[in-house]
């Protein structure tokens, strides 16, 4: 049943209405302009829509600071293996689903400040001397080598750690009774450290027909390289059993508020699910992200990951608003210290490697093309190395 | 999904507020969408019907009585859409609308085989807690809270509508 399962989820996107239908309506009933200018804001009010720009840069960040948590998972899952389970399947408590969500937005959020100056070098980069490549090879390493050239400093080597303090040591934020620190290591070795201040409300533990459900929120701070972001989750766990089959399943949704009047929104959706039929155990991780934009998203990203065995593989779907949704498939076997990617970009379906490649102190990152096509991208300047090539073709 | 918000949206945008069509139109919309598209089995159509389903619900909204279940009224309105649809087409096109739409070209949005067999072999209460819960993603309990039924039927009843959908593909593998 569980195939049937996912093949019904697979093919939703198929089925389920398009999102034109609500617009439709919209204009039908004369709704369509005040949904634009008066966007439902998250917490109410209206708010002028942004400049073209800055729905570039937004949504260029939103992209690029999404893959790199998508870049961080596995190499983070890597350093808990071994044969063992990831990390992912042992998240259980209340705790765990917090801190790997305030991780994963506190990673997208952290390189903000880094996005400007870093989208200025993938520019000046733009044109290297990669010449084993056909050009569709080449715009799909240019489309994402531009990522990870931004996204470098969450690949980080280490675990993401955290600890709970008693109360906040912060005054400022004395409000808050829960005070969590999470740490993890970039490439570089470098720290990075988010700060979650927060209370938990246990909304009521509901049980009926054999399904007992306990309903958290969560509303606080998360501080990221100084910067004070307002989040709110929820978290949701539930487990359902009957004779044959148990499902267990947790939610959690943790947003975090760009900009004081809340209109701008990043919003995490993560979804746990564990499932026992006849004795075989089979678990799904999810995660959703949506850009949402004066009551409008903007962009929405559907990262899973999924575990059978030995075999990791993570899963990335990009829509952005009116475009083509692209398409990676990431996939690690036999711990190796590379990803097989199954990506359809702009339509196009293509397959590669990335390795994280360390050499005479240098690291940079090798895709490898069928047809022996390969190619290095460095990480920090954009240059890059062929083959035997010296690295001074930068012409 | 909470029916008592669900109420102040739909107070709010009998009052006006166009901006609570939004919240009203995420929490229905799958429930009226697959109570029509079990009827018409076709993706174009079935969202031509959803679209219909609002504008007219919308437009007589003082019609429905408030806290009388919103959703099943708009899922009603749907399914008449639905099925004078298919009695409208049954009339210009004499064939079995249902089983050959797409020999006579009647179908314009064919559905993956699994939904069409599922629409086929399930009773239209199993076919719409199985979209629900597997295809919409909603959790038994919201299913139950919007169908006006015990968490157990729903659960019940996606049970027994995956273990027909599977005893109905095994056979079909070995034929």
């Amino acid at each position: 049943m569980k195939d049937i399962k996912k093949m019904l989820r697979e093919q939703a996107p198929n089925v389920l209405p398009d999102e034109s239908v609500k617009q439709n309506i919209c204009r039908e009933l004369g709704m369509a302009q005040p949904m634009q200018e008066q966007a439902a804001l998250a917490h109410g009010g209206t708010k002028a829509l942004p400049s073209k720009k800055t729905w570039i840069a937004l949504t260029a960040l939103f992209l690029v600071l999404v893959l790199a948590f998508c870049l961080l998972l596995p190499l983070l899952l890597k350093k808990g293996t071994g044969t063992g389970p990831n990390k992912f399947t042992s998240i259980e408590t209340t705790e765990d689903f917090y801190v790997y969500g305030a991780a994963s937005v506190g990673s997208l959020l952290s390189a903000r400040e880094q996005a400007v100056s870093a989208s200025a070098k993938s520019f000046s980069a733009a044109a290297p001397a990669a010449q084993d490549l056909s050009d569709s090879e080449q715009k799909i390493v240019d489309t994402v080598n531009g990522y990870l050239s931004l996204v470098e400093g969450l690949l980080g080597e280490g675990n993401i750690e955290h600890t709970q303090a008693e109360t906040p040591s912060d005054p400022a934020y004395e409000n808050y009774r829960y005070h969590t620190t999470i740490r993890y290591k970039d490439l570089l070795g470098e720290e990075v450290t988010y700060e979650l201040y927060y209370n938990e409300l246990l909304n009521g533990v509901e049980q009926e027909d054999g399904e007992r459900e306990e309903n958290y929120d969560i509303e606080g701070v998360l501080v990221v390289g100084g910067t004070a972001y307002e989040v709110y989750g929820s978290r949701e766990s539930s487990t359902e059993e009957d004779e044959s089959e148990s499902e267990s399943e947790n939610e959690l949704q943790f947003t975090a508020y760009l900009n004081a009047e809340k209109t701008q929104y990043l919003r995490m959706e993560q979804k746990t699910e564990l499932e026992t039929e006849e004795g075989e155990q089979e678990s799904e991780q999810e995660f959703e992200y949506t850009f949402v934009s004066d009551g409008e998203w903007q962009e929405r990203t559907e990262v899973k990951y999924e575990q059978e065995g030995e075999e990791l593989e993570l899963e990335i779907r990009v829509e952005k608003r009116g475009q083509e949704k692209d398409e990676l498939r990431f996939r690690r076997e036999n711990k190796a210290n590379a990803l097989d990617v199954e990506a359809k970009i702009g339509g196009e379906d293509v397959r590669f490697t990335i390795e994280i490649v360390s050499e005479n102190g240098k690291t940079f990152y090798r895709y490898r093309f069928s047809g022996n096509h390969s190619s290095d991208a460095d990480r920090f300047e954009g240059s890059w190395h062929h083959g035997d090539d010296d690295d001074d073709d930068d012409d | 999904m909470k029916t008592a918000a669900l109420e102040k949206h739909i107070d709010a945008l009998r009052a006006g507020d166009a901006r609570a069509f939004d919240a009203v139109y995420e929490q229905t919309n799958r429930t009226v969408y697959f109570a029509v598209l079990y009827i018409v089995r076709d993706k174009m159509y079935a969202e031509d019907i959803l679209q219909e389903t609002y504008v007219r619900a919308l437009r007589s909204l003082d019609s429905y009585t408030p806290g009388t279940n919103f959703t099943a009224w708009l899922a009603r309105i749907g399914k008449n859409l639905a099925l004078n649809h298919v009695k409208r087409a049954k009339r210009e096109v004499f064939t079995d609308f249902q089983e050959d739409t797409y020999k006579y070209g009647t179908q314009e949005t064919q559905l993956p085989y699994l939904f069409d067999l599922a629409a086929k072999i399930l009773s239209e209460d199993e076919y719409e807690i199985l979209m629900l819960c597997q295809v919409a993603g909603y959790k038994r309990r919201e299913v139950a809270q919007m169908l006006q039924l015990p968490v157990g039927t729903v659960t019940w009843k996606n049970n027994e509508a995956l273990k027909k959908l599977k005893k109905e593909l095994s056979k079909e593998g070995e034929e």
